[in-house]
């Protein structure tokens, strides 16, 4: 329990979606502490987080184009060789795929270590509000953590759950919610403990 | 050595000329442009062949000052008999590139082979994804030394993962190790690092083969003897300045109530991790392209992004699995690979990371085979087909039309046509403005197949006489009928020449304002303006200021 509240608590995240919406805080740790006891009823909670998230986040347009990515699309299809004009109009004008690109970006987005312990740092992405989520000292307990469940074959639906549900939502909503893309919190803090509980072991077992 | 059967060799043969068709297809027109780190590498190559010197006069030189750089010079070297067949194109300096990559398909194949160690497991799929990878396809299409680099890279970890059999081999990995630090700025670095991380690696093995161990250490460190002598010199330390000193400095003073001597290695660590994790992150590696848009492919990552799955199972059976001797030599490879890019500025550069890019497809495709063991071949073979055509057409899309079309500007596009303006008028005196343009007299000297003596006798003697120690770069040339520097336009304008600049460099005004009349504009594939060239009118200019201006009265 230690371990889980200075995972839970060591980290800025937590406390500025304290101070923004303290509903959305009590509810992200409710949420991420039965995660950590593998309780059913997190499935539950998980839900209302997504729901949460999805109130919260300015929803992205998948397929709007300002005056400046229309520019681009002009310029580029003056590009392709005549008899693949029409392949070039498909590329770059479908919305269908214009939505696809952007959802995956949306998602790569969240697959960035960087982005929740470096604050995006060194590369930054435009129109999306950059904090450090967690002080990158907790990195290697989160790396450790990650691998020790893995290993030890500790990695079930909740936990895998706790991972692609947000990600796969939020590739669809977007970042740009100013308390960042919540929903993953207790994912990391439940590695981020496991990670603790990984180093503490390997220390008692040294000595 | 593995049994190679008739088959095996078709294929991995048909495999190998399918990769070289791509990398020499418009060898010569994409990238659209040749830039000014590919002329400088063909010129002075040109130098040497002709003279025996590179540009400064230096007879062969250990190090190419090559923009005060000191680069490696086994890439200069090994141009010359292209250039002596093919002339002094882009084709000349660009198709080492495409045959080193080629090379580099060819010791892929045999390395996963090794370590997936399977029978009868040949990685002819694999291979052939590996070959139009978009970082492949991109460096294999430039004259770029850090290229040269892969083959030796790849083979020296295949040497050491035969060397985990057989100890004697240990030698030839230290030698091969050992050149590898002499074919870029990277790998002059990554070399020796890699080497120490060997002798830890295989201290068991070379602690019982202790005779192959001193040959090994011995060879490598004979071989380095003249980058012991540059690193005695100021030449060595000119990548000194990409190291990011000021961001820690600036990221130390933020940690407050912290002493200097426990902030400022905090600060390191953090900015230092930041970078390398970037290395890893599947964002820099399959979404985004590299920042810098003369080092990258419109839209596209160092990997297409499907292969994300593939990288993250790999990962995944790395953890799992009780690691092997050969996993365990990835691993390190892996880690150690991205440390010279880490340590430099830049947030994301394919071109420093490079040699990291041939354990992460290693990586990314044992992952592939673990797919490929787990999925119905009646389900996984026609995914891969779709797969492989999606990938390709995002290829064909971003590399064969858009970069030459909207990158043009990045690659130098452009210096070809202002060599032909210039050689059009053997009577008339160019000026180059240099404030924003790339230096400008390595592309014209080029283009121009400018003898190369006469550059030679252009440049100080205080650099040739102190090679080594005079590191400090100035783009100011004067030679033939070329003069390029920045526009001092007191003096420029009282003078009979033709000068040359971007389009902010003469605005309509000045143009009005001096007498300055347009004789050529270069553009670029969309359209806007390049180069744009204003013949200067001094008697007009005299006559309107009544002879104010100094340079009316001689």
């Amino acid at each position: 329990m230690a371990l889980f509240l200075l995972g839970t608590l060591t980290n800025p995240w937590i406390w500025k979606i304290l101070t923004t919406n303290i509903f959305i805080g009590i509810l992200l740790l409710i949420t991420t502490y039965s995660l950590y006891q593998r309780k059913k009823y997190f499935w539950l909670l998980l839900f209302f987080l997504l729901l949460a998230q999805l109130k919260i986040t300015p929803r992205a347009n998948l397929i709007y184009r300002d005056n400046d990515d229309q520019r681009i699309v002009q310029m580029r299809l003056r590009a392709y060789p005549y008899d693949l004009t029409r392949v070039g109009h498909i590329i770059e004008e479908r919305n269908e795929l214009i939505s696809i690109f952007r959802i995956r970006e949306n998602i790569f987005q969240n697959l960035d270590i960087n982005h929740f312990f470096f604050a995006g740092f060194p590369r930054q992405t435009v129109g999306i509000s950059e904090f450090e989520k967690f002080p990158f000292i907790l990195l290697p307990f989160f790396v450790a953590g990650l691998v020790s469940l893995i290993k030890e074959r500790k990695v079930d639906s909740l936990y895998l759950g706790s991972f692609f549900i947000p990600l796969a939502i939020l590739g669809i909503i977007g970042n740009r919610s100013l308390m960042g893309p919540f929903s993953l919190f207790p994912f990391f803090v439940v590695s981020i403990t496991a990670g603790f509980g990984f180093i503490k072991n390997l220390i008692y077992a040294k000595n | 050595m593995p049994k190679i059967n008739l088959k095996e060799i078709i294929i991995v043969f048909g495999i190998l000329i399918f990769s070289l068709g791509i990398y020499i297809y418009k060898l010569s027109t994409i990238p659209n442009g040749v830039y000014v780190d590919e002329t400088l590498n063909g010129y002075n190559a040109y130098s040497i062949l002709q003279t025996g010197k590179d540009e400064y006069a230096k007879a062969f030189p250990i190090a190419f000052r090559l923009f005060g750089s000191y680069s490696p010079p086994l890439h200069i070297y090994l141009l010359v008999p292209f250039i002596k067949f093919l002339g002094l194109n882009a084709t000349a300096i660009r198709l080492p590139s495409a045959i080193s990559m080629t090379i580099t398909v060819f010791l892929f194949y045999l390395s996963l082979k090794k370590i997936i160690g399977k029978k009868d497991y040949h990685p002819y799929l694999e291979t052939f994804i590996f070959t139009f990878l978009p970082w492949s396809v991109f460096f294999a299409r430039v004259g770029y030394e850090v290229t040269l680099s892969l083959p030796f890279f790849a083979l020296s970890f295949l040497i050491l993962l035969y060397t985990f059999e057989k100890a004697k081999l240990f030698p030839l990995a230290a030698f091969v190790l050992s050149i590898l630090s002499y074919t870029s700025q990277t790998t002059r670095f990554l070399a020796p690092l890699y080497f120490l991380g060997v002798l830890f690696l295989y201290r068991k093995l070379l602690k019982d083969n202790w005779k192959q161990a001193i040959w090994g250490i011995l060879i490598f460190s004979i071989t380095q003897i003249p980058n012991l002598f540059l690193f005695l010199t100021p030449a060595f330390a000119t990548k000194n300045s990409l190291f990011y000193t000021t961001d820690i400095t600036q990221r130390a003073k933020g940690i407050p109530y912290l002493a200097a001597q426990i902030t400022w290695p905090l600060a390191f660590i953090k900015e230092f991790f930041a970078r390398f994790l970037a290395y890893f992150s599947p964002k820099s590696l399959f979404l985004n392209p590299d920042p810098d848009p003369q080092r990258s492919i419109p839209l596209l990552g160092a990997f297409y992004p499907y292969l994300i799955v593939p990288y993250l199972v790999g990962l995944y059976s790395l953890i799992t699995r009780n690691l092997s001797q050969k996993s365990k030599l990835l691993i390190f490879t892996l880690i150690i690979s991205p440390i010279p890019a880490a340590l430099a500025r830049d947030p994301f550069s394919t071109q420093r990371a490079l040699p990291l890019f041939f354990p992460l497809s290693l990586l990314s495709f044992l992952g592939f085979e673990q797919i490929r063991a787990k999925i119905n071949p009646l389900i996984f073979l026609p995914l891969m087909g779709c797969l492989i055509i999606f990938s390709a057409l995002q290829l064909y899309r971003s590399y064969f039309i858009l970069l030459p079309h909207e990158r043009a500007v990045a690659w130098s596009y452009g210096f070809d046509k202002l060599a032909k303006e210039i050689k059009d008028r053997p009577d008339e005196q160019f000026l180059i403005d240099q404030s924003r343009i790339k230096p400008a007299y390595i592309e014209l000297a080029f283009f121009l197949k400018l003898d190369p003596a006469i550059i030679q006798t252009s440049v100080d003697p205080e650099i040739t006489n102190h090679y080594y120690e005079n590191v400090v770069f100035d783009n100011s040339y004067s030679f033939a009928q070329i003069t390029t520097r920045n526009i001092v336009w007191e003096k420029d304008i009282y003078q009979e020449q033709i000068i040359v600049g971007d389009n902010l460099t003469v605005s309509e005004n000045q143009a009005k304002e001096h007498f300055l009349t347009k004789v050529f504009e270069i553009k670029d594939p969309v359209g806007e303006i390049i180069f744009v060239g204003y013949k200067t009118n001094p008697k007009l200019k005299c006559a309107a200021t009544l002879n104010e201006s100094p340079y009316c009265r001689n």
